[in-house]
């Protein structure tokens, strides 16, 4: 059967390519089941966005949740060891609160995930499908990392209370030098941690020479391990120019850990693949021996942006009438389908035909187009 | 987005044309945006740079959704809308403060909730949760001053620039909340794919700040 993707809508387009890959790469389709139980992400509501949870009550009286989240309903399926990792993805609808809406949306999201043992080939592999899934949405693309590691490392390095800590992270997601600045003095941060805390903040480029400007800041064993870490995926896609760093990427310690990716398309005007290193949240979740990272896709709004899908059109019209043998027509249909055209069977020409080749339902015609 | 020009959102108003001036004595002109007309669009095909003026409390939006590549807004409206935007530049201009005023002599009454006329309820919400302190906001659109004053609120949380309004009223400033002004924003996408006209910007405006 040909499959037109042509007329697909974009989102469903990309959905079918980025299968394709994930399947070849290893990954296998993960399933699961619309609701959860509500306490099931209570203990980690902050893990799933805003927070918030579409609830109702169930036929027997237990309080459910419409799935905010994929990665913490496979984590809690998953059988994977470190020996046999588990390595799945997923097409689903996840319902969250949407700020600019006001309300509840239900939001696509494709998204992979790695559990078991992280190895450099792991975070290569996942920052590969990453760039390749960002390549079938746009030709302008970017996948920007970053490293909690270097980021907690050179944090745990200043005696500061938890309020300061965010609030230093808070200025280098914003890119704020001229707060940071500020924080910096108030805090009487001095020595190699002010020009890192900085410099940190202001990298932002190639992946490569970016490393480069960030070796002299490295102060301590935490932030040596994610250095040499970004330095490996930097010699696997040395030339890959859509690669970069940028520590404005950050997440909650408490639930990642390593490599951090964010990828943007130029007609997105917001960060559409959000992921990263999450061991904590195993962790958290009573798999403490294993460890997993992921992305997501988010297609809530990438349909607004992409190309529209080209107009449904027939290719072949078989035009009977109340003489006809339908047995006929439908030899003849069946034929033309399996040619590969897209045919309307009816007594009138449909809209949408007007570059569609016609034909009247007759012997002479099934001659001609059986195969 | 249009990868050949930078989109620029301006304030609208004294502080818009401030920021013009400022941005033109580096480079950035663009002919007839000061002129008095109802144009809100300015193109420049020499400095390929266009400008979009915007109400003051639009700007965050439209950079935020990629309308526009940066703009140009008081850390006012940032702090209470907490748009997903990078805040680049301090550019010291349309200095100010947020902060509570009240009646002259005011003295604050723990043992009752504290009511609080403001424009930026999310800041005053954030400054007394900081404080535990249990609060009742009236939410309103102008002339903030009046409120305490004919005993609708106890405070008012808003933006002090001189004082003299508050003078003016028998007010004065009793606490402050942060110092603001006007802070260069970008777009998260734009700065990604427009990196070096945005930082050449920046750059710029460094040297005459």
């Amino acid at each position: 059967m040909e499959i037109h993707l042509d007329t697909m809508r974009k989102s469903e387009q990309i959905a079918f390519e980025l299968r394709d890959i994930y399947e070849q790469y290893g990954y296998r389709k993960f399933r699961m089941a619309k609701f959860e139980e509500y306490d099931f992400y209570q203990a980690n509501r902050d893990f799933v966005g805003s927070g918030q949870i579409l609830a109702f009550t169930g036929i027997n009286g237990k309080l459910m949740a419409l799935k905010p989240d994929v990665t913490m309903s496979i984590v809690k399926n998953t059988r994977a060891t470190l020996e046999a990792p588990e390595k799945a993805y997923y097409t689903e609808s996840v319902y969250r609160a949407s700020l600019e809406a006001g309300e509840f949306r239900e939001i696509t999201q494709i998204g992979v995930e790695f559990i078991g043992e992280v190895t450099l080939y792991t975070q290569s592999e996942l920052v590969s499908l990453a760039l390749k899934s960002l390549a079938c949405l746009d030709k302008n693309y970017i996948l920007d990392i970053s490293h909690m590691g270097m980021l907690t490392g050179l944090l745990n390095e200043l005696a500061l209370p938890g309020g300061g800590k965010r609030a230093i992270l808070s200025c280098v997601e914003k890119k704020n030098q001229h707060e940071l600045a500020a924080l910096i003095e108030s805090f009487g941060i001095n020595g190699a941690c002010k020009p890192a805390l900085l410099k940190l903040a202001a990298l932002c480029g190639p992946l490569k020479s970016s490393l480069k400007e960030l070796e002299p800041f490295v102060l301590n064993e935490q932030m040596r391990e994610a250095f040499n870490e970004l330095c490996a995926l930097s010699s696997i896609f040395e030339d890959v120019s859509a690669l970069r760093l940028d520590f404005s990427i950050t997440g909650a310690s408490h639930y990642y850990n390593g490599l951090m990716l964010r990828g943007y398309i130029a007609s997105l005007p917001r960060a559409l693949l959000v992921g990263g290193r999450y061991d904590p949240l195993l962790k958290r979740m009573g798999k403490p021996e294993l460890q997993a990272m992921g992305y997501a896709i988010h297609f809530d709004e990438i349909e607004r942006y992409l190309t529209p899908p080209v107009a449904f059109e027939y290719d072949a019209v078989v035009l009977y009438d109340e003489k006809t043998d339908p047995a006929l027509t439908h030899k003849i249909v069946e034929a033309l389908v399996s040619l590969g055209n897209r045919v309307y069977a009816g007594k009138t020409k449909p809209p949408r035909a007007e570059r569609a080749k016609v034909y009247d339902a007759s012997e002479k015609t099934l001659r001609e187009v059986l195969p | 987005m249009s990868l050949d020009y930078l989109d620029i959102a301006l304030p609208k108003g004294r502080l818009g044309d401030k920021v013009y001036k400022l941005f033109a004595s580096v480079g950035y002109d663009c002919k007839g945006l000061l002129e008095d007309s109802r144009k809100l669009i300015f193109q420049d095909d020499n400095t390929r740079v266009r400008y979009f003026l915007i109400k003051p409390s639009d700007v965050a939006v439209y950079v935020e959704r990629g309308a526009a590549d940066v703009g140009v807004v008081g850390k006012d409206i940032l702090l209470e809308t907490e748009p997903r935007v990078y805040e680049l530049q301090d550019l010291k201009l349309g200095r100010c403060a947020l902060c509570v005023a009240a009646q002259n002599g005011y003295e604050e009454e723990y043992g009752s909730m504290l009511r609080v006329a403001t424009k930026y309820p999310n800041v005053a919400r954030e400054y007394y949760r900081k404080q535990d302190r249990d609060i009742e906001i009236i939410k309103l659109n102008g002339s903030i001053e009046l409120a305490p004053i004919i005993g609708l609120t106890d405070v008012i949380v808003d933006i002090v620039e001189t004082g003299t309004t508050l003078k003016e009223n028998g007010l004065s400033v009793y606490r402050e909340i942060a110092p603001c002004s006007a802070r260069l924003i970008a777009n998260e996408t734009s700065y990604k794919f427009k990196q070096a006209r945005i930082e050449e910007l920046i750059k710029k405006l460094s040297e005459v700040l």
